[in-house]
């Protein structure tokens, strides 16, 4: 094992609102409420996260270098000039890809145990 | 229902917003504070065409909650950054405490399983003029002294995160840790275990 996934692998298991904001930054930069909106509906309305959550969330993610500020601020025609844009850094996208595979083991598992229905690809 | 078309209420209800934001440490609310009262006002704006008084209480109830919560863990992580330094210091005093427990505890096995010549530890640590302060500190320390050394080690170590799936859970982590904190831990959470379960028995008259 590589130093470089020594470093990933130290931030795995993710919690589940890091991997939302992750899978939420991961199609480019976002603010804070947009953020909170894409988790909302990535998760089908299931994972909400308030704004202290949230803000305490992204204050941890920014120190542990998975995401970080986009040092532009939007057209005042477009957006708020006082919103904060976030992105995603490298080890951010790395940890991503990290927990998805770790998470997509546990679900073949959980398919070969019989817990979920085969998906329509497996079944053809 | 009626629509919610007074704006006084916002005007209220904003206030209130920016006022609790206070209970945050100022460091977060210096650095979040702008971001916050900003995805307060975005909340409460969406769909304001259909907002309700009952739909502005009902997203009251949830900040509310989530203002709480998060504060408590901001609060607490502050105080654990702040303890940074001072963590060593306790570790320190921690580990000797340990070390004491475990001489004062080896000393009265060996007196009294093995008869060694050697004075009664509590006369050993007290002297013969002991006060009931005294003796009872020294009982004190001896059945929580592990489970303190136990929290010293073990708080330092301790992320807690609050998040909504489904519903409202406390996530709580333990980072990792040197090997000597985790064997620490790991013998005081013996003791303890082992400490409480033969007191707890013989109370209920099982030993």
């Amino acid at each position: 094992m590589s130093d470089n996934d020594k470093s990933i692998n130290h931030f795995l298991p993710l919690t589940p609102a890091v991997f939302q904001i992750l899978l939420a930054l991961f199609d480019g930069e976002q603010h804070g409420y947009r953020i909170m909106k894409l988790v909302e509906n990535n998760s089908g309305g299931k994972f909400k996260m308030g704004p202290g959550t949230l803000y305490g969330t992204i204050k941890r993610m920014l120190s542990d270098g998975l995401i970080e500020e986009t040092g532009e601020r939007p057209d005042s025609s477009m957006d708020d000039q006082r919103r904060r844009y976030y992105r995603l850094t490298q080890i951010g996208k790395k940890v991503a890809h990290a927990e998805a595979e770790r998470l997509a083991v546990l679900v073949s598992n959980a398919k070969a145990k019989k817990l979920l229905p085969p998906t329509s690809d497996e079944i053809i | 229902m009626n629509r919610l078309n007074n704006s006084k209420y916002y005007v209220i209800s904003n206030f209130f917003y920016r006022r609790l934001l206070i209970l945050y440490p100022a460091a977060f609310r210096e650095r979040f504070g702008t971001e916050l009262i900003q995805t307060y006002e975005d909340l409460v704006t969406q769909d304001k065409s259909d907002r309700t008084f009952l739909s502005l209480l009902e997203l009251w109830y949830w900040l509310l909650t989530d203002l709480f919560t998060s504060v408590v863990f901001e609060r607490y992580q502050e105080w654990r950054n702040n303890m940074k330094s001072r963590w060593l210091i306790a570790k320190g005093f921690g580990f000797c405490f340990l070390a004491l427990w475990f001489l004062f505890w080896g000393l009265s096995f060996g007196r009294n399983m093995f008869h060694l010549p050697i004075k009664d530890p509590t006369y050993w640590l007290l002297g013969d003029q002991f006060s009931n302060l005294a003796l009872n500190s020294l009982n004190f320390s001896i059945l929580f002294g592990p489970l303190i050394v136990l929290a010293i080690f073990l708080i330092p170590s301790l992320q807690i995160n609050h998040v909504s799936v489904g519903n409202d859970i406390l996530q709580i982590r333990v980072l990792r840790m040197s090997k000597l904190s985790l064997l620490i831990i790991t013998i005081c959470g013996v003791i303890t275990v082992l400490f409480w379960s033969v007191i707890l028995l013989s109370r209920l008259g099982l030993l």
